[in-house]
């Protein structure tokens, strides 16, 4: 049985302008142990798509399945503080907490101890390669790297099975980008968790198992 | 938990932010007890007022242009000094001479030394120096006392007398034995067929004027009247308020025995009085300071009372005006917990822990500042209601920013 | 892309510091204005207290030597080395705040009609009506007696009994007599002669000293019998003395009673010297032309000597036989210049006293409420300034000229024919001059508006700090410079500056001064001052605590959205703007909010304001009732111009909340600026 499965989601927004069909009657299984990567023009949908599979967003139609079961009827935030966890472009870390802070603070969020989620959050950080001297740095003290390599941390303290990162090398350079998928790709096969990338690199795209293609909303799947 | 958790990491840092906010409302607070301090500072200064400054009543007749040889009846001048006031047949609870403190009365008689009366020669009886104009200082004719007197002989009822340096020697040279001067007085200088009495008096001062009045204490005047005409009779009549908050219930009392001065002199018929048609004598009650002050403290004050409720209102809208861009500010920061997995109500929470915090803060600074400062007046219901303000605005923000347009704020990158 | 326009795209924020600025702004301004409604009541409060420093009328006998003779006169106990002194004071200005001296000139109105003693009961004392009691009667002689002559002088006197056939002129206050005695007093026997004074004859006269025997006499009994002179009636006089009566002592050897008035418990006995004044009248008729010594001059007011001999000021009238009717008289050549006396007269029946002060309230009389204004008002600091022509009329002449507040008068100002002899004379009580045709008017006459009457408590009363009830107040600067002043009653006082009644008894010991030179007199000030002081004290604390939370707001405003615009400078900064550029259109930013904020909060500011003022004023009660007090309005009249400061105040504060945002967000910017563009994100 597939983690993640999208049935028919379809989603518009109005902009000022237009009503905008970001995601047309999309339907895919996503599987755990995968590393899919989502490929497309901007304003394709796929940030979109990526939005309502994390629960930040409710399909107009279709329905999104966790482990069969649908999102509508789970808890979205405890679907997202314990199975999936999602990885931006732009970091979104907190800009007022430390590096392990902002790892522990969903930790913090599943009652973790303050030993325990501080033990565990520096073990994630070590496994991003952000050793004891960053920990106590605010993010903006770090580079565009680093600051992804804490989301990922982040992600990887709370053992999220789905990893949902939107375009998590766009702000990065190739060498970063590379450590970044290399990360990501570890945490699907060594991990044995779903993730999915949304990205313009094709270095990454190149990483994934599975490539699917948005197209006007639409979706496709591609040979890796 | 998660709230305990965020705050504590939050609020060690943003220090300025947080500090501007805190000191904001502790000086709103601040401000809005300093300002019920302030009224209740002026309530007690209009208090304050009606003790401070004397107000004089003084009788005249009905045109006011005369205070002085008013022939004042004796039950008017026993309103004053009476211990028992008897009103429409009925003794009253509170004596009309409770009204007022020091009374300054005048009676005269004439005097003969010898050579006969004379409408110059007057032995006027006085309460005090004040009642006498001629012995005012400003007339230049201070009195000299002579050893071991002082102005107090006229609150006394001692036969002494001071007199002016006109008439001093020859009333000097007509002492008797004992060294006292012997007057025979009456109550009208020409009239015959009068009765006279006479009264032994030790000098005790002299003024300098060629008047022949001779001057002593009301009350031995007010005897040999007693004596000679089986009333009182007083030429002036004036007296300072007592209380001055009861200035109104005594002039309601006054009323009842004195008109308003009529400068056309028509003696004002007063229906409502069941004892007196008429009135034989006006007064006037000498308050223009104590109004004038009141009034000007009292325009202030209502002033501030109307003012209050609008900077209660605009303290609120402050308070709730800084939460919220307080709060607002940090969209992003709760669009973040929310994708980590922060429910909308843990982040409330978390919104009104830290309005507690910071208000507990700001109002501890602001109780600091009121230490030092007397007239502060703590209104804790504004305080109160500054508290609701600022988190109904800081939690509007935090509603609006956790809300699906509020995560959407991930997906721009700035 | 302008400032406006990035505003604009995030209109949550925008709201949110607009409403944060703008109400800190209106909360700024209203509090500026509850200061500057606090110091207006203070001032209005510590204007009403005036302080005053009397000058003592005590004086000294002084001996002096001349020619081997000593000579003795009284000087005040006030020595021009005082005097200097304390004007030194005055000009400084610290413990006195000035002298304020009083001006006297006399006027003509004809809308105004002087009183005379003899209207208030009891009060009736002749020399105090001088000069109203100036009258011309057609009389017919009844007798006549030539007085010897006086030694060492021409003068001579006849004293005549006559009937009154016409009352040619009289002051309306006097009741018309039939019975007339008088004394003619002539330079010479020539003169007399040649009036032909006999019994049967009709003369026309001209007195300058008309005394109401009738009214005297019934003042008199009146005192005696200790009711009003209105009850007197003589109808009770008896004839018929017991012996008793007749023998009784009186002060004066040579009274001899013939009669007696009765009452039911009292009688008094009269002399035939009384019984004459029944019904009579008295007069004393001078000639003036010639009294006086050719080379006489008239002395001006400021002591220099002009041209005209004194005795050309006085009409050559006082007694001329009249064989024809009156009118035919006055019509013929002889009558010219009687019917100028006429005239005189009508002018000095109208005639008043006119003081001019720049504080009415250093007055003592109206400092210590024996004066008080009881309709309309006082003068204004602007009327006091500006010399405006207002003026204050007592109730009585208001009365007996039928005036009121509001109505307009012409006032003519004239000097007497020999005003420095009249005014220096001891028994002058600020009575106006004797008006002389021939002296004149000043010229043009000056309108003046009644805006309040006052009433004296004791009308008559002579003391030399105040005044008679003919006697019309107005601002200084409004009277010709040509008046008269002096130091002494009602013409000089100190102003002290309120509370420093003891710092001048100190500085006047310091000088071994006597402490009691001035008699001070404060309302009561010393025992609100510390009421006073405390009032401001609060007032200032709170408007401390007010720019305090406005200095908050301010940081608020500085952390939080001030603060956001470094990403947006940094940014400039990166991209090659210059410094100056970049910081300018992130001020621009950050000030737009900040300036209408403001001006939205002084709008809020004046409006909250304003309606507090109107509804206080639509609803200004008094704290005390009025009734039976001296004074109808107290301040009332003020409220209106005063409050006219409040708004004043509170733009000031919004614009000072406008400046110092601008200036504070400009100031953060520029030391963000200094930063590198990496340190901004």
């Amino acid at each position: 049985m597939p983690v993640l499965s999208a049935q028919n989601l379809s989603y518009s927004y109005k902009t000022k302008y237009q009503t905008v069909q970001a995601v047309k009657d999309v339907s895919c299984d996503l599987n755990a142990g995968t590393f899919y990567a989502l490929i497309g023009k901007s304003g394709s949908g796929k940030t979109t798509l990526l939005s309502l599979l994390a629960g930040l967003d409710t399909p107009q139609s279709g329905a999104v399945l966790v482990n069969g079961q649908n999102l509508r009827e789970m808890d979205v935030d405890m679907y997202r503080r314990k199975q999936a966890s999602v990885i931006y472009q732009s970091y979104n870390l907190f800009p007022l907490m430390t590096v392990r802070e902002n790892v522990m603070y969903p930790l913090k969020l599943l009652r973790h101890s303050d030993a325990g989620a501080k033990n565990e959050a520096q073990d994630a950080l070590k496994k991003v390669g952000l050793d004891e001297s960053y920990w106590k740095r605010l993010p903006a003290m770090l580079s565009g790297g680093e600051q992804q390599r804490v989301a990922i941390a982040r992600t990887l303290a709370v053992h999220a099975q789905i990893i949902l990162a939107d375009e998590p090398t766009g702000n990065l350079d190739t060498e970063n980008s590379a450590q970044i998928i290399g990360l990501l790709s570890g945490l699907a096969h060594e991990e044995n968790c779903c993730v999915v990338v949304v990205t313009h690199d094709s270095e990454a795209a190149k990483a994934a198992d599975i490539v699917f293609r948005m197209d006007s909303g639409r979706l496709k799947e591609e040979t890796a | 938990m998660i709230v305990f958790f965020y705050e504590k990491t939050r609020l060690r840092r943003g220090v300025w932010q947080t500090a501007s906010i805190v000191l904001l409302i502790a000086l709103l607070c601040a401000f809005f007890a300093l300002f019920n301090g302030f009224i209740r500072q002026k309530e007690r200064d209009m208090d304050e007022t009606y003790t401070a400054i004397p107000v004089t009543v003084a009788v005249s007749d009905l045109t006011g242009t005369k205070t002085d040889d008013l022939e004042i009846t004796d039950y008017i001048i026993n309103y004053f000094l009476s211990d028992q006031y008897v009103y429409g047949g009925e003794l009253q609870e509170k004596a009309f001479s409770s009204y007022v403190k020091d009374v300054y009365l005048k009676a005269s008689v004439y005097y003969s030394f010898g050579a006969g009366f004379s409408n110059l020669r007057k032995l006027s009886g006085i309460t005090s120096v004040a009642a006498a104009s001629e012995l005012n200082p400003l007339s230049g004719e201070p009195i000299t006392y002579f050893a071991g007197y002082d102005e107090s002989i006229f609150s006394s009822d001692k036969a002494v007398c001071v007199v002016s340096t006109a008439v001093a020697e020859e009333l000097m040279q007509g002492k008797d034995n004992n060294g006292n001067v012997l007057l025979t007085v009456q109550m009208a200088p020409a009239a015959t067929g009068e009765a006279s009495t006479q009264i032994a008096f030790d000098v005790a001062g002299t003024y300098l004027s060629e008047s022949q009045t001779i001057y002593c204490p009301f009350s031995c005047v007010a005897a040999a009247q007693t004596e000679l005409d089986g009333k009182v009779t007083g030429d002036s009549l004036s007296a300072t308020v007592r209380d001055n908050r009861k200035l109104d219930e005594f002039r309601q009392i006054l009323q009842r025995h004195f008109a308003q001065v009529d400068p056309s002199g028509h003696r004002e018929e007063i229906d409502t009085s069941p004892v007196l048609r008429y009135h034989p004598f006006a007064i006037t009650v000498h308050d223009e300071m104590l109004r004038e002050t009141l009034n000007a403290l009292n325009r202030n004050l209502q002033t501030l009372y109307r003012l209050k409720p609008m900077f209660a209102c605009m303290e609120v809208m402050i308070g709730a005006a800084a939460g919220f861009f307080y709060f607002h500010i940090r969209k992003r920061e709760f669009a973040i917990a929310r994708s980590l997995g922060t429910k909308r109500l843990e982040a409330v929470l978390a919104v009104f822990a830290e309005v507690c915090v910071i208000f507990a803060l700001g109002s501890g600074l602001g109780a600091i500042v009121l230490l030092f400062i007397r007239e502060a007046g703590i209104y804790y219901g504004m305080a109160a209601a500054l508290f609701l303000a600022a988190n109904a605005g800081a939690i509007t923000a935090c509603l609006m920013a956790t809300g699906k347009s509020g995560v959407r704020l991930l997906r721009e990158v700035e | 892309m302008t400032p406006l326009r990035q505003l604009l795209r995030q209109p949550v924020r925008l709201l949110a510091v607009f409403l944060l600025l703008g109400l800190a702004s209106a909360f700024f301004c209203l509090s500026a204005g509850v200061f500057a409604s606090a110091q207006t009541t203070l001032a209005q409060v510590e204007e009403s207290y005036v302080t005053i420093g009397v000058p003592t009328t005590e004086t000294k006998d002084v001996e002096t030597q001349y020619n081997g003779l000593t000579l003795h006169h009284e000087e005040s106990v006030i020595t021009d080395e005082m005097w200097k002194y304390l004007d030194g004071l005055a000009a400084e200005g610290t413990i006195i705040e000035g002298g304020y001296r009083q001006k006297y000139i006399s006027a003509y109105s004809s809308s105004l009609q002087s009183v005379t003693s003899g209207r208030q009961d009891g009060k009736y004392v002749p020399a105090l009506d001088d000069p109203y009691d100036r009258a011309i009667f057609v009389v017919r002689v009844v007798s006549a007696q030539v007085d010897p002559p006086m030694e060492g002088t021409d003068l001579v006197n006849a004293t005549v009994t006559a009937e009154i056939e016409t009352a040619v002129k009289l002051h309306p206050d006097y009741e018309l007599r039939n019975n007339l005695r008088f004394t003619v007093s002539c330079n010479s026997r020539d003169e007399l002669d040649a009036l032909d004074i006999a019994p049967g004859k009709r003369y026309l006269i001209y007195s300058a000293d008309y005394i109401d025997l009738d009214l005297e006499l019934r003042t008199t009994i009146a005192g005696d019998f200790r009711c009003d002179v209105s009850d007197i009636d003589l109808s009770r006089l008896s004839y018929e003395l017991t012996a008793e009566e007749m023998m009784t002592e009186h002060p004066d050897p040579d009274f001899k009673p013939v009669a007696k008035y009765v009452t039911e418990d009292k009688t008094m006995l009269l002399s035939q010297k009384m019984l004459n004044q029944m019904n009579a009248c008295h007069l004393t008729v001078n000639h003036f032309n010639g009294m006086y010594p050719d080379d006489r001059m008239a002395v001006g007011i400021d002591g220099t000597e002009t041209d005209i001999p004194l005795n050309e000021c006085y009409l050559d009238v006082y007694m001329t036989p009249l064989d024809t009717e009156l009118d035919t008289f006055l019509k013929s050549d002889e009558g010219a210049e009687w019917l100028e006396a006429i005239h005189e007269l009508d002018v000095q029946y109208h005639s008043v006293s006119v003081i001019g002060t720049d504080l009415l309230e250093s007055m003592y009389c109206f400092h210590q409420g024996e004066a008080f204004v009881t309709e309309g008002r006082s003068f204004t600091d602007a009327e006091y300034e500006k010399g405006a022509c207002v003026c204050l009329i007592s109730e009585s002449t208001v009365m007996a000229s039928r005036l009121g507040v509001g109505d307009k008068i012409d006032l003519s100002f004239y000097w007497g024919p020999d005003p420095l002899a009249d005014i220096t004379a001891p028994e002058w009580k600020l009575q106006p001059q004797m008006y002389s045709q021939r002296a004149g008017l000043m010229g043009g006459t000056q309108e003046y508006e009644i805006v309040g009457v006052y009433r004296q408590s004791d009308l008559w009363d002579t003391a030399d700090y105040r005044f008679l009830p003919n006697t019309v107040f107005a601002p200084n600067a409004s009277l010709p410079e040509d008046c008269y002043s002096s130091r002494k009653g009602v013409f000089f006082t100190y102003v002290l500056q309120n509370g420093k009644v003891s710092a001048l008894q100190d500085a006047l010991a310091s000088q071994n001064y006597p402490t009691n030179i001035l008699f001070c007199f404060d309302n009561g000030y010393s025992e609100m001052a510390e009421i006073l002081h405390g009032f401001y004290r609060s007032a200032l604390q709170l408007f401390f605590a007010a720019c305090l939370t406005a200095v908050a707001a301010l940081s608020v405003f500085l952390a939080l959205f001030v603060n956001r615009q470094r990403r947006t400078l940094g940014l400039m900064l990166s991209l090659g703007s210059g410094k100056r550029a970049a910081i300018q259109f992130s001020w621009r930013v950050a000030a737009l909010p900040a300036v209408f904020a403001a001006t939205a909060g002084i709008i809020v500011g004046i409006l909250t304001m304003n309606v507090t003022s109107r509804s206080l004023l639509s609803s200004a009660s008094e704290v005390l009732n009025t009734s039976l007090s001296s004074a109808g309005a107290v301040g009332f009249g003020d409220i209106g111009t005063k409050s006219i400061s409040m708004p004043v105040a509170v733009i000031a504060a919004g614009v000072l909340q406008m400046a110092v945002c601008s200036a504070a967000a400009y100031l953060y910017l520029r030391r963000l600026a200094q930063k590198s563009p990496l340190d901004l994100r």
